[in-house]
């Protein structure tokens, strides 16, 4: 196991992780101002070390994200429109979401037809 | 389920300048038929980014007390926050007023969310557009996805936050003038079972 990235603010923090073919991103609190400065350039950094590093999945587990505000979903939606122009091969993107946060369930299915090909969401 | 029927009573106003909620049940005098219960908060402040979520976090803790529909307290927490971020970016100053009316107790039928402040002259055509726009789409989940599409070409801001409520929290938006101010409302779509 390899730590990619590490993130600490007062409400949010994310870890990403390379684990054998995955890269696991935790979120974990408020996505909103305090987490935008960090979000595009984290996904970019991960775009890019899923493709050095070949793996077949990268999981962005959010059950302990209490909220994402629509900032910091564009910048999801703009790692999705980068990630589903690679070739064929690359990445699959999983979201690991939780039922009992209401609002990832109508998110994750905003965004999963946005890539439909590329996204797949798993509740627990 | 949301909006059954339209007949619950009008709500109450908390105070302007500090939170408030209103609670017409406990303030009716003469004992009836319960009538759909209307909880209604009221919360006046300067409007500040780094404070938006604290306040959705207090009346998301609030509607859970009284509401056990988390989806509802789901789509009520998304319109307060997109509209109150909104407002932080896009007021000129003075205080913003966020509204919120649940109608229906623990089952709630009407869902009512507004933010309103002193906005930026040079913003209203923009938002006139993106309302009339998200007004007129039949198909609001698909409207969502343009606007996605949208997002990923722009510099500046996602122009996700009143698509989203539209088609997230599937609620319908007007936009209102009260005199030099601005009021954005989202409101739960009626059912067709309720226009009739």
């Amino acid at each position: 196991m390899t730590q990619l990235a590490s993130i600490v603010e007062a409400k949010f923090s994310a870890t990403a992780i390379h684990v054998g073919d995955d890269i696991i991103l935790e979120m974990t609190g408020n996505a909103d101002v305090a987490a935008k400065q960090h979000l595009a350039p984290l996904l970019q950094s991960l775009h890019e070390r899923a493709k050095q590093l070949g793996v077949k999945r990268v999981q962005v587990d959010i059950r302990k994200l209490a909220f994402m505000n629509s900032s910091c979903l564009k910048d999801l939606i703009s790692w999705l429109d980068r990630a589903r122009l690679e070739p064929a091969g690359g990445y699959r993107i999983v979201f690991l979401s939780s039922a009992n946060q209401h609002w990832q369930k109508r998110s994750l299915h905003a965004l999963s037809c946005f890539a439909r090909d590329l996204v797949t969401v798993e509740a627990s | 389920m949301l909006n059954r029927h339209p007949n619950a009573p009008a709500a109450g106003q908390g105070a302007t300048g500090t939170p408030a909620v209103g609670d017409e049940d406990t303030e009716r005098a003469v004992p009836g038929p319960r009538e759909a219960d209307s909880r209604s908060v009221e919360l006046a402040c300067e409007p500040d980014l780094a404070q938006v979520s604290s306040v959705r976090e207090f009346v998301e803790s609030y509607y859970k007390t009284i509401i056990h529909d988390g989806d509802v307290i789901c789509r009520m927490a998304v319109a307060a926050h997109e509209l109150l971020e909104n407002a932080a970016k896009y007021s000129t100053g003075g205080l913003s007023r966020l509204q919120i009316e649940i109608r229906g107790g623990a089952n709630p039928r009407l869902l009512s969310v507004s933010v309103s402040n002193y906005a930026d002259p040079a913003r209203i055509d923009e938002l006139k557009l993106a309302i009339a726009e998200l007004g007129s789409t039949a198909d609001a989940a698909e409207t969502y996805q343009n606007y996605m599409s949208r997002a990923t070409l722009r510099k500046d801001g996602s122009g996700l936050g009143l698509a989203r409520i539209r088609a997230e929290a599937e609620m319908t938006l007007v936009l209102e003038f009260q005199g030099d101010q601005v009021c954005v409302k989202a409101v739960a779509t009626p059912t067709a079972e309720e226009e009739s």
